[in-house]
């Protein structure tokens, strides 16, 4: 069978068993992959989107004046990855 | 009196990178301190909008680091767009040459992944493919479709165990993320946004390679022809399922490509 008649009887043939997948298809989920185990609400609170938006101005954590100043001079200090990497095995925070 | 131009490039460059004399171009003898709390309030927010793309990051390295290390990639790539769900898509890039970041090999992956993540949460609905559509072409038309995939999918490759990684930190399990293995292989991820959410799957490689292809737009046959090992016919019912597809087209051999599907913005 050519490539392009192969294509076809693959394409008519996912087309029919998508039409029957699609029936009740809603939650239920093809047996392809395993489920993601956080669920979509909460996900969504770790990104933040139900939270202040990225273009909202008060989520920008600053008043007015007397914030001047960065909260650090980042270079005057040698720096570390400092958080949950020290809990995932071989994930050294030795500086190299 | 400075041109316009002038005056917006001069506070750019005030802004973001390391000139200074700017504020010359200012009224009053304290521009410098009026441009300090004009750049803090930049970098602010641009480093707020980092953290809210990739939270998973942050726990990685830290509130700290993570605020160096936004602080530098601002500097270096300030954003080109006012709508910030759009910045950071060369973060994970940045993290991965960021010799602070080194000893993590990992954390470029998992800010690859927590992109596309991003990308799925704000991705546009559209209208999935009509698969009456499909079902009505002819033989000839089946067999030069090829795909124009969802918005929300990504596909991604990835040398460490990314999704194990955010899940665990995201999920603050210290005994998921105790048992992690970073030598595990690479990981073959499907990032999509259903009725329930933002999912991450993992396929296996060869059906990753297919999706992936197919989704970059390569008629069916040719991807066909690529050679696939395993059950194409299922993975190709379950995308044209789901929704992962929202148009199709029928490139005849003389190699122009006619549009079948309704045309979307």
């Amino acid at each position: 069978m050519n490539r392009y008649l192969l294509a076809a009887s693959t394409l008519s043939a996912a087309v029919g068993l998508a039409l029957v997948l699609q029936a009740p298809v809603s939650a239920a989920d093809a047996p392809m992959a395993a489920k993601s185990d956080a669920s979509g609400a909460k996900l969504e609170k770790c990104y933040g989107v139900n939270a202040a938006s990225k273009n909202d101005c008060a989520a920008g954590a600053h008043s007015c004046a007397g914030q001047a100043t960065m909260a650090r001079d980042t270079k005057s200090f040698v720096l570390l990855p400092a958080g949950d990497c020290a809990k995932i095995a071989g994930g050294s925070t030795k500086a190299m | 009196m400075p041109a316009l131009l002038e005056l917006q490039r001069s506070l750019r460059e005030q802004l973001f990178g390391d000139a200074t004399g700017g504020e010359a171009l200012l009224a009053g003898d304290d521009g410098a301190l009026r441009l300090a709390i004009y750049r803090n309030t930049a970098f602010a927010t641009l480093v707020n909008a980092l953290r809210l793309s990739f939270p998973a990051v942050q726990r990685l390295v830290g509130a700290d680091f993570f605020a160096a290390a936004a602080h530098e990639f601002i500097r270096r790539n300030p954003p080109g767009s006012a709508y910030l769900n759009d910045y950071g898509a060369d973060f994970a890039g940045f993290l991965a040459g960021y010799p602070p970041a080194a000893a993590l090999a990992y954390l470029g992956d998992v800010a690859q992944l927590e992109w596309a993540v991003n990308r799925a949460l704000h991705a546009s609905d559209v209208p999935r493919l009509d698969l009456a559509q499909l079902a009505a072409l002819d033989e000839s038309a089946l067999s030069h479709v090829s795909f124009c995939a969802h918005p929300a999918l990504s596909l991604l490759r990835l040398e460490f165990p990314a999704d194990a990684i955010w899940r665990a930190v995201l999920e603050q399990s210290d005994a998921a993320m105790a048992a992690i293995d970073l030598s595990s292989g690479p990981v073959h991820l499907l990032i999509e946004r259903n009725a329930a959410g933002v999912q991450v799957r993992c396929l296996s490689a060869a059906a990753w390679e297919f999706t992936a292809r197919l989704s970059a737009g390569r008629p069916l046959s040719a991807v066909l022809a690529d050679g696939s090992e395993g059950d194409v016919d299922a993975w190709l019912a379950e995308h044209l399922a789901l929704g992962r597809f929202i148009d199709f087209r029928c490139s005849t051999s003389a190699g122009t490509t006619v549009a079948i599907g309704e045309t979307r913005s």
